[in-house]
């Protein structure tokens, strides 16, 4: 590892959390990448001093659907999802982004989702595994958890054929006979569209204490929208794990590090998104790229220590509100949701005219 | 289980007890007793009541809107503020909308469509047709409302009336007031109008709701996103009329010769560009200007200069956060790529014009943001719009006049469905065949009254004459 990365590592594992990235760090990885990156070079010739949007120009996440990325020696490549209008994009991760992506899970979990400590819980992941789905990052973080916190019997539930609904009923029912809490883990709407086919069938649980949940995305813009505090309700409905041992993971591709909204076992979850110390989220105003005031919405850019050898400075797609040193999560801003009945950038990108 | 106050955006006929659901939640038995009111409030109407008195009716609400924007309203601000429009914007769209809703205008089309529009009141003969005809409109129509254009959400609504059809209107969530302010305004000129629509809210993905009333009604009108679209298609039974108005693209045509430098032009150019902040399906994305690069460098400039001169006095708005956040994507894209392919031309807080090179031609983000591509001949211009063929709605012409019929007709081929002048996209008329639709004979079930195709009737028969020849 070179120095640069070694220092990434130590903050990674050692930084206390509500710190925020050094300046000075996160400077010098951008200065990196910038400098190896023709077109950021044009539009960011020098570095200020001082970090925050408006004075270095984020790496916009749409810009990983314009080149297929090459493999890094040794390093892995993710894709994004390619969901409805959207092209796949392609994120190169090199040997020492992997290193900084384990250790971001590793702590990261640590703090938020097993602060009792690894091995307390049988990990259930709705989810195909990295075998399966080689390409998709968060297969991979889930299948480091099992690695790392699981206890025997964790697995992946989805297959070719789609979610086994039968062996995850099975699986929660020896879970609750046994009295072995359970970590489940999946995306948002698989969890609501598992507990709406179980609320019609009449089955729920009450999973064994220490028990907790982990949902990954979020539900706007699907089919059936949930707030948050109805889907912690279904939730607890379903599986009989309340609102206090849930939490709420936003993870990309396009970034090695993740963010959890609640320490499990926390009294008073409130779904506010605080970045861990090696990361740092701006809610910025888009026209301006500006951070907003307390309260507002707009555009987040994330800065990610984890992503030494890809952009670590990104511009998302995502819309949140600030709220105090975290921010919420609003949906994405997605061209297809902007008002108006002309037609939209990415239903011609979806007719296969354009990115 | 009903009542409580009436949520914001939503009209419900004065007379229908139940009110409101609790909490604004609308559910499957609800609805059945609001589409079981809006029936009987249909045959009220079409039983008490003449298709040249409703069009009275309502060319005297069109009156009463264009009077109460010339002062203080309101409702302008709260719109302003939903649809992130500016106040001017907002009241000049209600105008244009209006504007377009005269009696004259709603007479001339139904007579267009129809033949006859008294075929809507009772059996009219056709002398030539050798027939009598009747218009049976539906009894209930199921509109699901635009929300890009203040004021454009009156148009189903005024649709159903014209034809004496109740409406039970979904809101859209874009801009949700105007429809339900345009109803209660009709109370004052006929009442039985105002007591014929319901416009409530219901949240996405209610299907139990949506499929109870696609099932309920006779012909549906649905503007939205072409998701929405498909949705609503599925659930309509294939038997009932459809109307159907998604996802479309204008474009302009310049010949940058002709155009030269006339500033009125440019400035109706840029009123295309600019009106409804280009969220309309009638605005223009691209012009194509015929000519060298360089032309269309300076075709660009001068329309950059039009719509800054046009922000003075009708100022592009603040936008919603996905509209900006939109814009921010395109011009990151455009930032971020090849400046010898695209590149911004100006901007500003009036828009921005973009040069493009690239191809395949795609819209820009909206926000009065036009991209510019020099073509060096039209026939190999309207051969790359072949792409465009799904959306293609409509299109102004700045051409010289020899070349304005060939150009239109290939247009037409291509699916265009109106063209028109610089400075007319914006305006269409109620007669336009909407996205090339006979949209109010669409909805009408025709009954005719006929001999044997040998021995046609001849004079009076249906009111008791003899039949045959």
């Amino acid at each position: 590892m070179t120095d640069l990365a070694e220092r990434i590592l130590d903050w990674i594992q050692a930084a206390p959390f509500g710190a925020q990235p050094p300046d000075e760090l996160a400077l010098a990885v951008l200065a990196r990448q910038i400098e190896a990156t023709p077109t950021w070079r044009r539009l960011q010739p020098s570095l200020p001093g001082r970090l925050d949007p408006s004075t270095v120009r984020p790496w916009p996440v749409d810009l990983y659907k314009r080149a297929p990325a090459a493999a890094p020696m040794g390093g892995r490549i993710f894709s994004t999802s390619g969901t409805s209008g959207h092209q796949p994009g392609l994120v190169a991760y090199s040997v020492a982004d992997m290193a900084l992506m384990d250790a971001a899970i590793d702590r990261n979990a640590a703090r938020h989702l097993f602060p009792d400590g690894p091995a307390r819980t049988r990990i259930l992941v709705l989810a195909p595994p990295p075998e399966a789905r080689p390409q998709m990052i968060m297969a991979y973080g889930m299948a480091r958890l099992i690695e790392r916190f699981g206890l025997p019997g964790s697995r992946f539930y989805i297959g070719p054929d789609g979610l086994d609904a039968a062996a995850l009923a099975a699986d929660l029912a020896s879970a609750v006979d046994e009295g072995t809490p359970v970590t489940l883990i999946g995306a948002t709407f698989g969890f609501v569209q598992l507990a709406d086919a179980w609320a019609a069938a009449g089955h729920r649980l009450a999973l064994p204490p220490g028990s907790r949940v982990m949902d990954a995305g979020g539900n706007k813009g699907r089919a059936r929208e949930l707030s948050r505090s109805a889907f912690a309700a279904l939730v607890e409905a379903t599986f009989g794990v309340t609102p206090r041992w849930q939490t709420n993971l936003l993870g990309m591709t396009e970034l090695g590090s993740q963010i959890y909204d609640h320490v499990v076992g926390d009294p008073d979850p409130r779904p506010v998104k605080r970045p861990p110390p090696w990361m740092r989220s701006w809610v910025v105003d888009p026209e301006r790229l500006a951070p907003v005031a307390d309260g507002a919405e707009g555009l987040l850019v994330h800065l990610d220590l984890a992503n030494l050898d890809h952009p670590a400075l990104v511009l998302t797609q995502d819309l949140g509100r600030r709220r105090g040193d975290g921010f919420e999560i609003l949906g994405r801003a997605e061209g297809a949701e902007a008002r108006g009945c002309s037609v939209a950038l990415d239903e011609f990108a979806a007719a296969g005219l354009g990115a | 289980m009903s009542g409580g106050p009436l949520p914001d955006g939503w009209w419900l006929p004065p007379s229908f007890r139940p009110g409101p659901p609790p909490g604004g939640l609308v559910e499957p038995g609800w609805i059945e007793a609001l589409v079981a009111h809006l029936r009987r409030a249909g045959e009220t109407l079409r039983r008490t009541t003449t298709v040249d008195a409703r069009i009275a009716a309502l060319d005297a609400a069109a009156e009463h809107w264009l009077q109460r924007l010339g002062g203080e309203e309101p409702l302008v601000d709260v719109i302003a503020a939903d649809t992130g429009l500016s106040p001017a914007m907002v009241r000049r769209c209600i105008e244009a909308e209006q504007t377009s809703s005269r009696g004259p205008d709603l007479a001339a089309t139904l007579d267009a469509e129809l033949g006859d529009r008294r075929a809507l009141d009772g059996f009219q003969p056709q002398r030539r047709l050798r027939r009598q005809l009747r218009a049976v409109p539906p009894g209930l129509v199921l509109a699901v409302l635009p929300g890009n254009i203040p004021g454009l959400s009156h148009l189903p609504i005024l649709r159903s009336l014209l034809l004496g059809s109740p409406v039970l209107a979904k809101a859209a969530s874009g801009e949700p007031r105007y429809a339900a302010a345009y109803v209660a305004s009709l109370a004052a000129f006929m009442p039985e109008l105002a007591e014929a629509v319901a416009v409530v809210r219901w949240p996405r993905g209610a299907d139990d709701v949506e499929s109870r009333l696609a099932g309920l009604a006779d012909a549906a009108i649905v503007f939205g996103r072409s998701e929405t679209i498909a949705a609503w298609g599925a659930r309509v039974p294939r038997d009932r009329p459809f109307v159907a108005h998604g996802h479309r693209v204008g474009l302009q045509l310049v010949d940058g010769a002709w155009v030269g430098r006339r500033r009125r032009v440019f400035d109706e150019l840029a009123l295309d560009v600019a009106m409804y902040d280009q969220a309309a399906c009638l605005a223009p994305q691209r012009m194509l200007v015929r000519g060298s690069e360089a032309e269309a460098e300076r075709v660009g400039r001068a329309l950059a200069a039009a719509l800054d001169r046009l922000h003075g006095r009708l100022p592009l708005g603040a936008g919603t956060l996905a509209d900006v956040a939109t814009r921010r994507r395109y011009r990151d894209e455009l930032e971020w790529g090849e400046p010898a392919e695209a590149r911004i031309l100006a901007d500003g807080p009036w828009g921005m014009v973009v040069l493009d090179r690239r191809r395949p031609w795609r819209p820009t983000c909206g926000r009065r943001t036009i991209a510019i591509s020099a073509v060096p001949d039209w026939p190999s211009a309207l051969a790359a719009l072949a792409d465009w063929r799904p959306w293609l709605q409509n299109a102004a012409l700045a051409v010289p006049a020899d070349d304005r019929r060939p150009l239109a007709e290939a247009l037409a081929e291509l699916g265009c469905t109106r063209i028109c002048p610089p400075g007319a996209m914006p305006f269409p008329s109620m007669r336009w065949h909407h996205d090339g639709l006979p949209t109010l004979s669409a909805m009408v079930r025709y009954c005719d009254v006929e001999g044997a195709a040998e021995t046609p009737l001849r004079g009076d028969w249906l009111n008791g004459g003899r039949s045959g020849g």
